[in-house]
């Protein structure tokens, strides 16, 4: 062979040796938070040690101390077993990773708004078998809170950490407008009547505004919870959408009200210039929204952002029409997941029921920086182990927890698709494009349609 | 294996790399895709066939219909307005006046940047309370729009962003203009031709091939625009990713064939949606290029 | 009369070029902003204070170091791909002769402008399947199977070639490979540069694919990394602005020092027809 050849293919060879060199590092671990521990343990048992993989939709700045911590010490307690975290996944790459037989062991959510969707196309596994053997107490978790994550009588997803949301309002800006801190709104029509004292226009401009329906997490649509004051309808007992209950048009003539009165534009363009959510630039740190339903963790992001705030936390006002909705509070939280696809389920439910502890639960609710409510009553009964971490405010949220009545939205099977199309429909009242009957009426026909298919 | 054999399967060899990626990559998935386009497919459950139900689904959606509507005022609002674009910037810097290559190259970088970044560039450039635009606006006592918060005003600021990173365009034209003979200009000058006569008979049509290739490029580019509407349309408001705002203004094509494939788990309508996007983009092609000769052939 | 016409034009040209300018300029006067300044009305247009702390907080929350890395290491390995499995079909589609050679030249121009999302689905679904999905192997393997716009660049250019010098060589009992090797390719180093630089670049700023096959937030490049982060921080707008800065500073560098590759690059591709 002649001299070209030869160094054609040795060419090629190099490239195929770097291809795959890179190819075996480049394929993924998911790498723990913690710098790699030099590698392998030299007395290592025969048996292999299982990596149960955990992914998380939230960033590790939140909880992912807490959450190493847990893993540390359940690692060390099961040699076997080692317990590895990736942040900041979408659902998309949770569902998409399910279709490459590239499945964790377990996902976190936000929110339990995907459970009828995902259990219906056979994404995520029922935890029922695992219940049953009891290592974790059903009756010790807040009533009502699997409702929402259960879907044909199986249990999809466990709530870790929940979430209530308050009315937060700026005591300053009260006095400012003439309103008496001590005295909020009692009902949604007086909210409305504070907000519009609250917000100043100034040709054209608004410079500060009293209320907003659609701001950070408190979306009609976002999470539900203000549609739960009206105590209007999301989900038939079969799953089919509920918009065709009559409340629902309270609910958005009530909500779009900021929009009709200093119109969309003003609104749009105000919202458009918040700083970030949760930050020290956010718009209640800043002087720009007076008033905010929120969750608890807002109390510790004042706290961090602009603890000189003169804030005061009550319960959100309810709807004249419905006084025996007066103690009724939305609660949902992070939601935990298997999907169908896990290869280690029986070691991930070792983990998951390491997790389910009282401390470990209060340790992720209340010592992180994000601030949840224990889903757990044994918990929050420990809260006062804990309440030295916390602002005082912070347990306002635990007391009501442990005395309302809370509403869960149930699961179904197109709940995806609903609150997707309810965001839409959100936008669109609230910029005037469609009337709000008939913009429900668009919407649950269209719902309808997807709910008869599946 | 004596040389004549050799000399028959060489050309094959060579073509080979080449070959394998063409029948992997790009034959095996169009009609991949046809197949799939049939059926109904989430991932989890094996392809079900259906016919053409999906074809018809879609001819029904009105998400669909947005996305293409969307789709076809980029393309064909927004490229003719690039080419023009770059075509009037290309005749401005084809002098040599010193500082030229500076301006063409200041020219030129956008286009070089990541899409991304440029998005994201833009999104603040044209943010309505606080971006560039609305700021000088206000110098001049006039209220800015509310641009990408603004349905009516999201894509006309896609627009700008386009008309920004259209370098690529104007490079092309300025090196098709340096290849026209200047004696065409010095006759027409001495026949008493304006400037603007000139450019219209003789720079215009001299340019022709230059305009088809550029539209090509850009008719298909814009008909898989993605990146930029992704970026600016995609907040992560508590958790849920909202795409296509404000109110699908900013929802394409491409981007609305991504959702149904991996957000919804439709990979059978998602298809269905490619396939019509592959017919669409060679009948373009075929007209285009029909009568054009390619070197060598 | 002239005169005057020239100086409006000139002015007309600077004045748009500094509209065009402005979007860099403000992204960079912003980024140095403190950012309680960046979200006054009425806007301040000079920062003041000048800081530098967006882009100290920045390079905290963002890892740009590791997304640097993986584009890096993406960029260069899909281009010597390109590079190295471009040139034979380049060479074999311009002067070697052999049945279907049209038909082959035009599947060839007929997938350059083949979009991307009709193949994307089968094509996940064969990395899928093949469990290379999270990897880097899906942006990386199939640039050593040939890209149809690269070929075609280089076939333009081949093509050109006097046949005479190859038939010379032939003659002297040279076979393809030597000519290749030893003649073509000496004569072809500015179109490979061409041809690895826009492969690199296109690479870079490529975000479908890092989108669709890379799971794992240690794996993100610019790209996405740039995209995620803005999207859960959208309105923190003096660190995201202060990451873009960060981000195409590299690029912006390499242009300058580049141009004429990148350019002259184009204008093979599109006039010579």
């Amino acid at each position: 062979m002649n001299k070209t050849l030869k160094t054609i293919s040795g060419v090629m060879l190099i490239v195929m040796l770097v291809v795959t060199a890179c190819a075996s590092k480049a394929t993924p671990t998911a790498k723990p938070i913690q710098p790699q521990p030099t590698q392998p343990q030299p007395t290592e048992p025969p048996k292999a040690k299982v990596t149960v993989n955990f992914w998380f939709a939230g960033a590790e700045a939140g909880v992912g101390k807490e959450m190493n911590t847990m893993a540390e010490a359940f690692n060390k307690e099961h040699p076997e077993i080692e317990v590895k975290f990736l942040w900041e996944t979408p659902t998309e790459k949770f569902l998409a990773a399910g279709t490459a037989g590239n499945s964790p062991d377990l996902y976190m959510t936000y929110g339990p708004q995907a459970t009828g969707s995902w259990a219906t196309a056979g994404a995520i596994a029922p935890f029922d078998e695992f219940l049953n053997r009891g290592d974790i107490d059903v009756n010790d978790i807040l009533p009502g809170l699997l409702g929402s994550t259960t879907w044909k009588d199986k249990v999809y997803g466990l709530p870790y950490g929940t979430d209530m949301s308050m009315l937060y309002y700026n005591a300053d800006m009260f006095k400012a407008a003439g309103l008496d801190p001590e005295k909020p709104p009692v009902t949604m029509e007086e909210l409305l009547q504070y907000a519009e004292k609250l917000t100043i226009v100034d040709g054209g401009n608004i410079k500060q505004i009293g209320w907003l329906p659609n701001y950070g997490w408190t979306h009609v649509a976002g999470d539900g919870s203000i549609t739960v004051r009206f105590g209007a309808t999301f989900f038939n007992k079969d799953g089919s959408p509920g918009l065709d209950d009559p409340r629902w048009v309270e609910v958005f003539n009530w909500a779009k009200w900021p929009f009709d009165k200093y119109g969309v534009d003003n609104v749009n363009r105000l919202i458009s210039g918040f700083g970030e959510y949760g930050t020290a630039q956010d718009p209640i740190c800043t002087g720009k929204l007076a008033m905010i339903y929120d969750g608890e963790w807002t109390v510790l992001n004042i706290k961090r952002n602009c603890p000189d705030l003169n804030y005061r936390v009550v319960r959100f006002p309810y709807p004249t029409a419905y006084p025996d909705l007066k103690d009724n509070f939305e609660m949902g939280g992070s939601t935990i997941y298997m999907p169908s696809g896990a290869p280690h389920k029986e070691e991930a439910w070792k983990f998951l029921v390491y997790m389910m502890k009282p401390e470990n639960i209060d340790m992720f609710c209340l010592a992180s920086t994000n601030g949840n409510i224990p889903h757990s009553i044994k918990a929050l009964k420990l809260y006062d182990n804990y309440k030295a971490n916390l602002p005082p405010d912070f347990k306002y949220f635990i007391d009501l927890a442990l005395t309302a009545k809370p509403t869960v939205i149930p699961a179904s099977s197109i709940s995806d698709e609903f609150f997707s199309e309810l965001m839409k429909l959100e936008e669109l009242i609230y910029s005037g494009k469609i009337g709000v009957e008939e913009g429900l009426k668009n919407t649950q026909d269209t719902l309808m349609g997807i709910f008869k298919e599946k | 294996m004596r040389k004549g054999r050799v000399d028959k399967l060489l050309p094959w060899l060579f073509l080979s790399p080449w070959l394998i990626g063409l029948v992997a990559f790009s034959l095996y998935p169009i009609f991949a895709t046809l197949f799939y386009s049939f059926t109904r497919y989430d991932f989890f459950h094996p392809p079900q066939w259906v016919g053409i139900e999906n074809y018809i689904k879609l001819v029904h959606d009105s998400v669909f219909w947005k996305s293409v509507g969307n789709t076809l005022y980029l393309t064909l609002i927004g490229v003719p307005l690039t080419l023009g674009f770059s075509f009037l910037v290309a005749i401005a810097l084809n002098r040599p006046f010193r500082g030229v290559g500076f301006l063409r190259a200041l020219y030129y970088l956008p286009s070089v940047l990541p899409p991304v970044a440029a998005a994201v560039i833009w999104a603040w450039v044209l943010n309505p309370e606080h971006g560039v635009v609305n700021n000088a606006l206000t110098l001049v006592g006039i209220q800015g729009p509310n641009w990408f918060y603004d349905p009516n005003w999201s894509k006309p600021g896609l627009l700008l962003l386009m008309l920004w990173c259209s370098g690529y365009y104007i490079i092309i034209y300025l090196a098709g203009l340096q290849d026209i003979p200047k004696p065409l200009y010095e006759a027409a000058e001495l026949d008493g031709a304006s400037r603007i006569q000139s450019l219209w008979y003789i720079t215009w049509p001299m340019l022709s091939s230059v305009t088809i290739f550029n539209l090509i490029v850009g008719l298909l580019g814009g008909l898989q625009y993605f990146t930029q509407a992704y970026v600016i349309s995609t907040p992560n408001t508590a958790g849920v990713a909202v795409t296509g705002a404000p109110q699908g203004s900013l929802l394409f094509y491409a981007m609305q064939l991504y959702i149904l494939a991996f957000k919804n788990l439709k990979m059978g309508t998602a298809s269905a949606m490619a396939w019509i996007l592959f017919l669409v983009s060679a009948i373009f092609v075929a007209l285009l290029l029909r009568r054009h000769e390619w070197e060598g052939e | 009369m002239g005169r005057r016409i020239e100086w409006i034009g000139w002015a007309a040209l600077l004045g748009f070029t500094f509209i065009f300018a402005l979007p860099l300029i403000f992204l960079l006067l912003s980024s140095l902003k403190l950012p309680s300044k960046i979200f006054i009305q009425p806007p301040e247009w000079i920062p003041n204070p000048i800081t530098l702390e967006n882009y100290y907080q920045a390079t905290k929350v963002i890892p740009f170091f590791l997304y640097m890395k993986n584009t890096i290491i993406i960029s260069i390995l899909s281009t010597i791909g390109t590079v190295l499995s471009c040139i034979t079909p380049a060479y074999a589609l311009a002067k070697m002769s052999f049945r279907g050679k049209h038909l082959l030249f035009g599947i060839l121009l007929a997938t350059m402008f083949l979009p991307y999302p009709v193949v994307m689905i089968p094509t996940y679904l064969i990395f899928a399947k093949l469990h290379w999905t999270g990897t880097f192997l899906p942006l990386i393997v199939p640039a050593f199977m040939g890209d149809a716009f690269s070929i075609f660049l280089l076939r333009q250019f081949f093509i050109r070639l006097p046949t005479e010098l190859l038939d010379a060589a032939r003659v002297d009992g040279a076979n393809e490979l030597q000519i290749l090797g030893y003649i073509v390719l000496p004569l072809s180093k500015a179109v490979l540069a061409t041809v690895a630089v826009l492969q690199f670049t296109f690479m870079w700023s490529d975000f479908l694919r890092p989108l669709l096959y890379l799971n794992d937030t240690h794996q993100y490049t610019i790209s996405i990394g740039l995209q995620n982060y803005q999207a859960y921080h959208t309105t923190s707008w003096h660190l995201v602005l202060a990451g873009t800065v960060i981000f195409i500073t590299p690029i912006f560098l390499i242009f300058w020092v580049a141009q004429r590759t990148f350019v002259s690059g184009l204008t093979l591709g599109s006039l010579n027809e």
